[in-house]
């Protein structure tokens, strides 16, 4: 009794409190949200005419996430830009685009932007800052500028067009010396081009009117060079013609986002392509398929008949039945067109390797002609603008890093560019960068190389800069994109060209420009003397906003001159190379870049680190891909983590049994492994290139990133793997029985 | 007999006093949200009847885009100040505020009246080409000198009124 | 007359690039789907793309199918909601109404196609980056199902400007969702497939390629696929020209 007596009381005493909780709760106004703000409306001072609450707009801009240069729309909604497009006008992506350039709002509105110009407060890496002010900022700037006059250092993207006229006059004006980074195997590939084309340009692919497209490893629909273009483009070929579907082979070591899409795949060894390439041509001669003088021309100084297919098979590790295969389909197309990138590039021998390819197409005929490869013309920019260039290869980067490590800079200055990140840890670049005397960083975030700086100047994001810029590989013809400002800086950033203007003036070498806007206009309005393209204006100024309207300038009769008919320069062949003993290293290490994330340049942005991997269905991490059969050598499966040891390294990481894999290649994904990026990014996954020894391709000097061999270890331990696959039970497609589905935890 | 009864008067007393929050928010959220708000006080006392009844001025004069937009609009102070800044200040507290106002820059924060439930996307350009005045759902704003919601302005209010106009009543029209 | 909205999707044209994935998240607010979300398996992608292996190495392929919902005329998902929450619209597009929602889930056991997505978790962004939540389409909080809606944001939107604009008919083209206006091999194709002069009815009404997943639950989808084309498989099709 006494015990329910008890019972009683705490129970009402609980129901009255609830009671009185309900009705607080409900004199509160719980679930009316903040009266402050959700009831009120706001009348501001001024309202710019195009500014109409409750309804969007819409601008043409130009993509930035990676060098292809999109055009975009860009929606705006009370000055908060909400959703990117495609132009659908602007020839290279037609309306079009890439998951990249949809995660461009993210960037510009990401948590960890750079809000206020920062000063190193402790030690260099530490990434300990204080806010400083812009005046204070750029006057520390222009100090130091001024007192490095022949002793500094820009560290930029490859900039063409009238950025890259900005830079190259502050760089003169300070005598500054200027290198561009960009992932190393473009640097083999535009060599490869200007030996193999002649132009500087990269040209593009005409698979809208192409039958038969050869692939030699080229990520060319989800990472190449201008992945909506071709993508685009591969939708015409497949589906654009009542009567004929375009047929796509893949030669490769990995089968990769592209591979997939190939109606057959041929697995070869890494950086066998130009081998390949050569035996088909050897082929294609000895069967009369193709004329004996053309193929002396398209490969001068090499005798085609050493390269009989049963001679290249075993490197290659393709049957000689299969190269002769490739070869009779090639020669067969109507027409055929071929290429190579991505990884092909990326060996000691590259630039044999994408050369051999690029002159197939000389064989057929598929040069200059509809269906082949469409060399692109410059831009149609004034001589003073730099038109497109390479960036530095890695063998003269070691060039830079001795300066750097002797005291040669008291000045280094960052933007756009993470070499501390896309080169590999052995180049020493991070300790370098440590005997440089200051280092100003340019940049919207603190990544792996911003890290390093002593000054970082917030500059703008894509969406809130100005730009001009001619796409490479354009369309085929002249064209440019105009990028301009859909929402005002989102944070006290500047562009980056105007705190170069700026720092110039205070420094006491004034740059004959006052803003970077000026030199937009500038620029514009020398197209508009051309007196041609695809706007018409009476004045200047309408000139400008009817180009600002439709985002860019383009001339489709402003096409290249003739395309030659044999490579200006021969390329010797070369076999590939592998660092480290075959003994003790059993399999290719093969890092690609992702669909995604690409060379890691993307990796702070969430969407796009959540975006499963096309192939793996992998997101936010990083993983090795190992063939069943490997995996079960090792006594591993999906999930369980390896080491990867190769003559440089070692990391460890989860094995994803990818039953496409090569058996004798691991392959791992680039993007992850940075220092700092932001919240997203900051210490998640590996880094590839810390396994990379730095081998550089034998030509141009180029580090080739996918020439090391490695060994993989299992260490017993297992991590969650985190993955799309798995989360909603597969379903059968229709009359494709599935043979296998990787059991993912359902 | 008695040790049943127990419990089980227990078990009622409590399922009552359990019910009792349950129903307060229920009815509070029935009885006093959205609808019925008194006339709240703004910033600047804006006169509707001088502006509309004395001066004659159509609302889509300063409600720009109600016929064309979602929202209504309000207008920039701007706008108000086409006509104020000829029109003496001295004296009448509420221009000086809107001059101060413009001058400095800052935004007026008006209270909001009419406030719809959550989870509706409500489009003034549709009611006003199907031919409806201003008047039937903000009522005579045009007398009000301090305006406050005429109408319930709950679902009911707009199921009501699309079926007797033979509009649209599928969720999907307001609720995405 | 009325509309009825539907999705034609190339399985020949898709090469798996998810742009489409990346589109309909900006567009629709969707939550991030952060590592401890795909670890629970609770991701959120109103639009995914799925990927299948068929074959062993080296004869291997791998096939993508990207899967948004279906709209079925005959959705399973309707009649089992207790609350009326998951209805049609009189345009053939399967609804949530999430202010209805009490989020019994049903709805997402009784798809088939397991496009419907429960918010575990309330959805959270840093500040900053509410700034580029779309206005247009609500947030959905905790214990609310969440699913495609054929942009039905950008459907009103185009109706509402067709009327305002004399009351004329919609054009083909006007209205387009995030994902078929980003895919850059055009794979998806997005109209009114009561109107014979569209883009996707034309498609429809023409391809012998056409296919819909788990036709034979007699759901009726609206999404329609057209098969992948396999020259190395016993040929149907003679469009293998070699």
């Amino acid at each position: 009794m006494r015990k329910g007596a008890m019972r009683r009381r705490d129970f009402l005493k609980l129901v009255a409190t609830s009671t009185t909780g309900a009705v607080l709760f409900t004199g509160c106004g719980i679930g009316d949200g903040d009266p402050e703000t959700e009831f009120k409306i706001e009348s501001p001072a001024l309202n710019p005419v195009d500014l109409v609450y409750g309804r969007d707009n819409w601008y043409a801009t130009a993509c930035q996430e990676c060098p292809a240069g999109c055009g975009l729309i860009v929606r705006v909604f009370e000055g908060r830009a909400k959703k990117v497009e495609g132009n659908p006008d602007f020839p290279v992506n037609l309306g079009a685009t890439c998951a990249r350039a949809q995660a461009a709002v993210q960037e510009l509105y990401h948590p960890d932007r750079i809000a206020q110009p920062l000063r190193l407060s402790g030690a260099r890496g530490s990434g300990d800052y204080q806010a400083t002010s812009w005046d204070d900022a750029l006057a520390a700037f222009a100090t130091e500028l001024g007192g490095a006059r022949g002793a500094t250092l820009i560290i930029t993207p490859p900039l063409a067009g009238p950025l890259g006229q900005v830079v190259a006059s502050f760089a003169e004006a300070f005598d500054a010396q200027q290198v561009a980074f960009e992932p190393e195997e473009r640097v083999v590939l535009r060599e490869a081009v200007r030996r193999v084309f002649g132009t500087d340009t990269l040209p593009t692919i005409d698979l809208a009117r192409a039958e038969f497209l050869l692939n030699f490893s080229a990520d060319f629909l989800h990472s190449w060079i201008s992945p909506v273009q071709f993508s685009r483009a591969y939708g015409e070929f497949r589906h654009g013609r009542a009567d004929l579907r375009g047929t796509y082979w893949h030669v490769g070591p990995q089968m990769n986002g592209s591979a997939a899409s190939a109606d057959r795949w041929f697995p070869i060894n890494p950086g066998t392509e130009g081998l390949v390439a050569l035996a088909m041509a050897q082929v294609m001669v000895a069967e009369g398929l193709v004329d004996q003088a053309a193929a002396a021309r398209a490969y001068p100084g090499i005798t085609l008949a050493d390269y009989t297919p049963e001679r290249v098979a075993e490197t290659a590790g393709i049957s000689a039945e299969q190269i002769t295969e490739l070869a009779r389909r090639f020669a067969q197309g109507t027409p055929s067109v071929a290429i190579a990138g991505t990884t092909a590039a990326a060996h000691t021998n590259g630039l044999f390797n994408v050369a051999a390819v690029l002159a197939l197409n000389y064989l057929v005929g598929s040069v200059g002609q509809p269906g082949g490869i469409i060399l692109n013309p410059s831009a149609p920019f004034g001589a003073d603008v730099p038109g497109p260039a390479a960036g530095l290869a890695y063998r003269d980067w070691a060039g830079v890093i001795n300066d750097l490590n002797s005291g040669r800079y008291r000045l280094v200055i960052v933007h756009g560019a993470n070499p501390v990140y896309g080169l590999p840890a052995a180049s020493g670049l991070r300790e370098a960068l440590g005997q440089a005397g200051k280092i100003v960083a340019l940049s919207s975030f603190l990544d792996d190389t911003t890290l390093q700086a002593d000054l970082i100047l917030p500059v703008h994001t894509s969406l809130e800069s100005w730009g001009l810029q001619a796409p490479d590989p354009g369309p085929g013809y002249q064209a440019v994109t105009l990028q301009q400002p859909v929402v005002n800086p989102f944070v006290d950033s500047r562009a980056f060209a105007d705190v170069l203007i700026q720092a110039a003036s205070a420094a006491g070498g004034a740059l004959p420009w006052e803003s970077y806007e000026a030199v937009i206009r500038a620029a514009v309005e020398e197209l508009r003397g051309l007196r041609r393209g695809n706007v018409e204006a009476p004045d200047a100024e309408q000139y400008f906003m009817a180009v600002q309207a439709q985002g860019g300038w383009w001339d489709s009769d402003a096409t290249a001159d003739e395309a030659p008919t044999a490579p200006a320069t021969p390329t010797p062949v070369a076999e590939p190379e592998y660092a480290g003993d075959p003994g003790q290293f059993p399999l290719f290490l093969l890092p690609y870049p992702s669909n995604a994330l690409g060379y890691g340049e993307t990796a702070h942005l969430p969407w796009l680190q959540a975006l499963p991997d096309p192939m793996t269905t992998a997101v936010w991490t990083t993983w090795v891909e190992l063939n069943p059969a490997t995996a079960d050598r090792l006594g591993v499966e999906t999930g369980d983590v390896v080491r990867l040891v190769t003559p440089r390294g070692s990391e460890e990481m989860p094995v994803y049994v990818n039953p496409a894999a090569h058996p004798d290649v691991a392959a791992v994904p680039m993007g992850q492994g940075h220092t700092d990026f932001g919240r997203y990014a900051k210490g998640r996954g590996v880094n590839p290139l810390n396994l990379v020894e730095p081998a550089t391709e034998a030509e141009t000097g180029a580090l080739a990133w996918a020439g090391t061999r490695v060994r993989v270890e299992a260490t017993g331990r297992k991590v969650r793997f985190p993955r799309f696959e798995g989360q909603v039970p597969a379903f059968q497609l229709e009359e494709a029985p599935i043979v296998q589905v990787i059991p993912g935890t359902h | 007999m008695r040790r049943i009864l127990r419990p089980v008067l227990f078990g009622v007393v409590a399922l009552v006093l359990l019910a009792i929050p349950v129903v307060a928010i229920l009815a509070r959220s029935y009885f006093f949200s959205p609808t019925a708000q008194p006339a709240k006080t703004q910033p600047i006392a804006f006169p509707h009847p001088l502006h509309v009844n004395t001066l004659g001025m159509d609302c889509t004069f300063c409600h720009r885009t109600a016929a064309t937009q979602a929202s209504a609009g309000v207008p920039a102070l701007e706008q108000c100040m086409f006509c104020h800044k000829v029109i003496p200040t001295t004296n009448r507290p509420n221009l000086e505020r809107l001059v101060n106002a413009f001058n400095s820059g800052q935004p007026i924060q008006w209270a909001r009246v009419h406030q719809m439930p959550d989870h509706v996307h409500f489009v003034h350009a549709m009611h006003i080409n199907a031919g409806f005045q201003c008047q039937t759902c903000h009522g005579p704003v045009q007398d009000m000198t301090a305006v406050s919601q005429f109408r319930d302005l709950r679902m009911g209010d707009c199921i009501a009124c699309h079926r007797q106009n033979n509009a649209r009543t599928d969720c999907a029209v307001c609720h995405y | 007359m009325t509309p009825r909205w539907g999705m034609v999707i190339d399985l020949d044209r898709c090469t798996g690039c998810q742009a489409c994935v990346v589109a309909c998240q900006a567009e629709n607010n969707v939550p991030i789907n952060t590592e401890a979300i795909y670890l629970q398996h609770r991701a959120i992608q109103w639009i995914r793309v799925e990927r299948y292996w068929e074959g062993e190495f080296p004869n291997i392929k791998a096939r993508y199918i990207p899967v948004p919902c279906m709209h079925c005329s005959e959705a399973p998902c309707e009649p089992v909601c207790p609350v009326y929450a998951t209805y049609h619209t009189p345009e053939g597009i399967n609804m949530q109404v999430y202010n209805r929602c009490i989020g019994t889930r049903y709805c997402s056991v009784n798809c088939h196609w397991h496009v419907r997505f429960f918010n575990f978790w309330e959805p959270k962004w840093p500040e900053s980056l509410h700034n580029q939540l779309n206005p247009d389409v609500s947030v959905r909080s905790r214990g609310v199902m969440e699913k495609c809606t054929f942009c039905i944001q950008r459907i009103n939107h185009a109706e509402q400007n067709a009327r305002l604009d004399n009351n004329r008919p919609l054009r083909d083209g006007e209205v387009n969702t995030a994902c078929a206006q980003a895919c850059p091999t055009r794979a998806i194709v997005f109209g009114d497939l009561n109107d014979p002069e569209s883009e996707v009815a034309k498609i429809a009404n023409t391809t012998d390629r056409g296919y819909k997943v788990l036709a034979e639950l007699g759901t009726n989808p609206s999404v329609l696929y057209l098969k992948k084309i396999d020259p190395d498989a016993p040929a149907e099709h003679g469009a293998e020209s070699a």
